[in-house]
């Protein structure tokens, strides 16, 4: 069974939200429905999937892949030239935290960008069905259904009040 | 603080992207003043390597004079960007929206600014490179992991990249709104910035966790650069620089320059770019009362510094704060950093009235700022011109018009990039002030409509 | 439509928080007199201590033996006095989410009796400025150092009162009007002042309460530096600490927010306060707990690093004292206690989104706050002659006898004892904070979901 999308088009969030409703109260399962906006409304706002992640782990291997790195080459420029610089005993430990601290934090930081990236799907090539004035207060409801369920999907949306439907 | 809901998200791309999809008369005059600047410190900058280091002011020992004051200066600017950004942040104060990006891309603009400095004030700047990059096959040794001139450029770099990344994420959004309001070769670059962004669900959680993860996150690195700054002086053994208070004092400095610096930034965005209707006077009565509270904090770290410096009665730390606080023209400086840091300004913000007075707080700020970079050089050169015990060995200092030039040319060049990153980039995240306007509502108290907020959490 | 995904949140009214609070302060069961029964023979041991300490005077060869009395007085002054600067803090910043917990911050300001009073015992026990280091410079001592003490102090410990007072007027006032007649009863009608709640009445409170709040926390700054100057960096040969009095001050701020989670803690467990305390509080307070276990270790890496870079001769005798000798074992079980042990719990947000996380966390923080404050300033009592150049010799490490051990005991019951029986007299929950609070909010739907709506006070 070939699956198609449609995309409706609202201006008025209660209508998402009562189309939401119409969608999950007809049997099309919420992780088959998508919500295209042009900012963040608070969670739950329009009954919409609530989306998991391990964003977590990211800043975790981020840090410990920089505090490595960070040791490595405090620990390793130290025994490899064996210098004693000001009185400082070579591999002296508060000097080395210093350096190790900004590694970590540095490692955190760009794993968790590159995290957050992954978790959000980007980078994504095609736009697929989009509209873009979404981007202009417009929300969107996107419809991942069967094709012979794709009238009642509309007929639903169009119900709730979209000015729109877009389909594949 | 008083919230008010006034445009739709329509107007709100109309407004907020006028520079960026148009190009005002007065932003290409602007531009070409600063390139003139610029130009006369890059001249300034190849006289200087031509000639060599001696058209400065910089004589034994006093071998830290301008330049690195302005280093300093620069790295303090940049500390505005997390704090407005990532503490307002995470306190979840709704105020900050307005100031949020134009803070992050000064701290990275005046962090470039600051790596520069270094670079010009080696005098020969290629050099650097056998001295900074970790390689070993030049010169037999790698550098020196236990020296805080090697820390410096590491947690500025980790600083700079956390912040462009910083800026980076929160900016994806609004860059598909530009690549959705753009045609032709702009829609391919933005669209390719944008990264596909659609604005669903799951990106949308990510990126409010993306900015309270990567705030929690930047932090300490925030604290811990201008700490790491603190300690090319308090690890020495000059007098009066080797104090247990410096870093905390530093940083404290920072945020009261820098927090300065996005006041200056506001009032004068608000101004060319016609934001009345984004900046309003509750946010810089908001700032002002945080500079109040930053203020006495670093001049309470101040009078610890000042108090211990005189607890141990050592001659030479005696004779660098007698040369600052008495002997001209370094008692006249002193006072002007201390009468402009905190003297005239504070008071002055204890007023509603001039809380809430764009023109007051513009001028307060610039004096602020005045101030705290004299701070910088009070706390540098006096203690290098009394740095030996022997009389013979006292020096002078006095900054050379190179110099001068040069410093005018950072404050261009940081103004460059700020008004060159407008061009392509709103300086007011539009996606955070449609959030803003969406939770804004009112809580009914008699006859009184109470401004409220809606709490996700 | 189903919402189920977020349940509806539901508040109380004004009215059955003041009678829920009104009943729990009428009550007086026998579970409280027994608690201040223990208290009180724990407060009266520690005199005990501390007369057997009297004894051997106050010379100069009895120093050491007024280190524990004085680490006792730093640590009090870290956790139970600074509590009202959160009070004061948290509303500058019109936080909605501080009205639940702030009577309890405000309350412990009557501890400072009890402190001003140990104060005393301290400032004899100093030795005279002449030929050591102070910031006094030699300055007469009776005016310099023990006169200015008491005063300073005083006025701590005043504002405090007078904060506590003024902001607990109102629910005076409810008790006057709704207790039956009783002895305490005729205090609280004293104490109220003749309140009714009139427009102006209430302009002045909060106008007072900014200002009393404004004063207690610029004064507590001063207050931490004369106690670190005073008692220990004076007596520390060779020390030169600009940023211990900073350090003294964020030891407090995480000292008070700890000792607040554990207050809380203890009353929902033991008092039935469930409703008032929640996660909101906990998880809230859990954030400030992180950020100031991170300064912690910042503001002692700061010293630390500056000295060892330093390696002057003062400076490595008194590394070796504080940090790398005579007392490393206390510096790093403080070091686990306040430091590693919050961050690797507080780093994850479901400890922090809970109650007992930052409860454990907050314990572990008091138990280390103890042994670094005993750290600090028995170590610097212990030192024999302070008007030496440099510190020689390193003094060992000094355990407490039973008399120290009575006076620790002593102190820290007298304070909690001295709070059980204020919260006797002034309601332990704000009742016109939390009313005003709930005044404040309101349930709405918003779109597929309900939400909270809060509007911040003026």
């Amino acid at each position: 069974m070939a699956n198609t999308q449609l995309l409706g088009l609202f201006q008025d969030p209660q209508n998402v939200a009562d189309a939401m409703g119409e969608l999950k109260g007809d049997g099309f399962p919420v992780e088959d429905l998508d919500i295209y906006s042009g900012c963040p409304f608070p969670e739950g706002s329009f009954g919409e999937h609530d989306p998991e992640h391990r964003l977590f782990i990211f800043p975790l291997v981020g840090a410990l892949i920089g505090f490595a790195i960070g040791l490595l080459w405090t620990a390793g420029t130290q025994i490899s030239y064996p210098l004693v610089t000001g009185g400082k005993p070579l591999l002296s430990i508060p000097p080395m935290t210093v350096i190790m601290y900004e590694n970590t934090m540095l490692g955190a930081i760009i794993f968790t960008v590159l995290g957050v990236l992954f978790e959000s799907r980007l980078p994504k090539r095609d736009l697929g069905l989009y509209d873009e004035r979404i981007t202009e207060g417009y929300i969107g409801i996107l419809v991942d259904c069967p094709e012979e369920r794709a009238s009642a999907a509309e007929g639903l949306m169009k119900t709730a009040g979209a000015e729109e439907i877009k389909k594949a | 603080m008083y919230y008010r809901r006034t445009l739709t998200e329509a107007q709100i791309n109309q407004q907020l992207l006028g520079t960026v999809l148009t190009t005002p008369l007065w932003w290409v005059i602007i531009l070409s003043c600063l390139a003139i600047v610029l130009a006369g410190a890059v001249s300034a900058v190849g006289f200087m390597v031509n000639q060599g280091l001696g058209v400065t002011g910089l004589r034994q020992p006093v071998f830290w004079g301008f330049f690195i004051t302005n280093f300093v200066f620069w790295v303090g600017i940049s500390h505005a960007g997390v704090m407005i950004s990532a503490i307002l942040r995470l306190s979840q104060a709704e105020w900050r929206r307005p100031m949020v990006r134009a803070a992050e891309t000064m701290t990275v603009f005046s962090l470039m600014a600051s790596l520069v400095m270094p670079l010009i004030h080696a005098g020969r700047p290629w050099r650097i490179f056998y001295w900074v990059f970790p390689y070993d096959w030049a010169r037999g040794i790698w550098p020196d992991v236990r020296s805080p001139l090697v820390w410096d450029p590491i947690a500025i770099t980790t600083y700079l990249i956390s912040s462009m990344l910083f800026v980076y994420t929160a900016l994806i959004p609004d860059m598909a709104i530009i690549r959705d309001r753009s045609t032709g070769w702009r829609k391919s670059v933005y669209g390719a910035l944008s990264l596909g962004w659609h604005g669903n669900p799951r990106q949308w959680k990510l990126q409010g966790i993306a900015g309270i993860l990567l705030s929690a996150l930047i932090l300490p690195v925030f604290v811990s650069v201008h700490s790491i700054v603190s300690w090319d002086f308090g690890v020495s053994l000059v007098p009066s620089w080797h104090v247990t208070v410096f870093a905390p004092y530093f940083v404290i400095g920072a945020v009261h320059s820098g927090v300065s610096a996005v006041v200056t930034l506001m009032v004068v965005m608000r101004k060319l770019y016609k934001l009345e209707n984004f900046i309003w006077e509750e946010h810089i009565d908001a700032l002002a009362r945080l500079l109040i509270v930053v203020a006495t904090a670093w001049m309470f770290l101040f009078w610890l510094d000042l108090i211990f410096a005189l607890w141990l009665k050592e001659e030479q730390e005696l004779t660098v704060w007698q040369l600052r606080m008495f002997e001209p023209p370094w008692s006249w400086l002193f006072l002007i950093f201390f009468m402009s840091s905190y003297v005239i300004p504070v008071p002055l913000w204890m007023f509603r009235r001039v809380r809430r007075s764009f023109t007051m707080m513009l001028w307060t700020s610039l004096l602020v700022n005045v101030g705290m970079f004299l701070e910088r050089f009070i706390i540098i050169v006096p203690a290098l011109m009394r740095k030996g015990p022997m009389t013979f060995d006292f020096a002078t200092y006095r900054p050379s018009p190179i110099e001068i030039t040069i410093i005018g040319g950072t404050i261009a060049l940081v103004a460059s990039f700020l008004l060159v990153f407008s061009k392509f980039f709103p300086l007011i995240p539009l996606w955070e002030e449609k959030e803003g306007q969406l939770l804004i509502d009112s809580v009914r108290v008699g006859n009184v409509d109470v401004p409220a907020l809606v709490k996700e959490h | 439509m189903a919402l189920d995904e977020h349940a509806i949140p539901t508040f109380p009214t004004h009215q059955e928080v003041a009678q829920d609070v009104l009943e729990r302060y009428r009550v007086v069961d026998q579970r409280y007199w027994r608690w201040v029964s223990v208290l009180t023979l724990l407060f009266v041991a520690g005199i005990v201590g501390f007369i057997l300490r009297l004894n051997d005077g106050f010379g100069d060869e009895a120093r050491s033996n007024w280190g524990y009395l004085v680490a006792t007085l730093s640590f009090l002054l870290s956790t139970f006095l600074a509590m009202p600067i959160l009070s004061a803090g948290l509303r500058l910043a019109k936080a909605n989410w501080r009205r639940p917990f702030t009577r309890i911050n405000e309350n412990m300001a009557i501890t400072g009796l009890l402190i001003y009073l140990m104060l005393i015992p301290a400032l004899l026990a100093l030795p005279d400025t002449e030929g050591r280091l102070s910031i006094w410079f030699e300055f007469p001592h009776w005016m310099a150092f023990k006169g200015a003490n008491l005063m300073v102090w005083g006025t701590l410990v005043l504002i405090g009162l007078s904060l506590l007072w003024l902001v607990a007027l109102p629910d005076l006032a409810a008790v006057r009007d709704h207790v039956p007649n009783s002895r305490r009863a005729r205090v609280t009608r004293f104490l109220s002042l003749g309140w009714t709640g009139s427009l102006r009445q209430w302009r002045v409170l909060h106008s007072g309460a900014l200002l009393f709040g404004a004063f207690f926390l610029l004064l507590y700054p001063t207050t931490q530096t004369l106690m670190q100057s005073d008692f220990q960096a004076g007596l520390l040969p060779g020390i030169k600490d600009a940023i211990a009095p900073a350090t003294a001050i964020i030891n407090a701020l995480q000292g008070a927010v700890a000792l607040t989670l554990v207050v809380m803690y203890v009353m929902r467990r033991f008092g039935g306060y469930e409703r008032y305390f929640g996660i909101d509080q906990f998880w809230s307070l859990s954030k400030p707990l992180l950020a100031f276990s991170l300064l912690w270790f910042y503001f002692w890496w700061a010293s630390f690093i500056t000295f060892w870079y330093g390696r002057q001769p003062g400076e490595s005798e008194l590394l070796k004292l504080l940090i790398l000798d005579s007392y490393r074992n206390p510096l790093m079980i403080s070091f686990f206690l306040n430091f590693i042990g919050p961050l690797v719990a507080l780093v994850w947000n479901p400890v922090r989104k809970s109650i007992w996380g930052p409860t454990l966390v907050a314990s572990g923080i008091l138990v280390g706050g103890l042994i670094n404050h005993i750290r600090w300033y028995v170590s610097a009592f212990s030192v024999t002659d302070p008007g030496q150049h440099v510190l020689s010799p390193i003094p060992p490490g000094q355990l407490p006898t039973a008399s120290d051990a009575l006076i620790v005991v002593g102190g820290i019951s007298g304070c909690i004892l001295l709070f059980m029986l204020i919260s006797k007299l002034i309601p332990v929950i704000s009742i016109w904070e939390v009313g005003e609070g709930l005044h404040l909010v309101k349930v709405r739907k918003f779109f597929g979901r309900y939400v909270v709506v809060i509007a911040k006070s003026h």
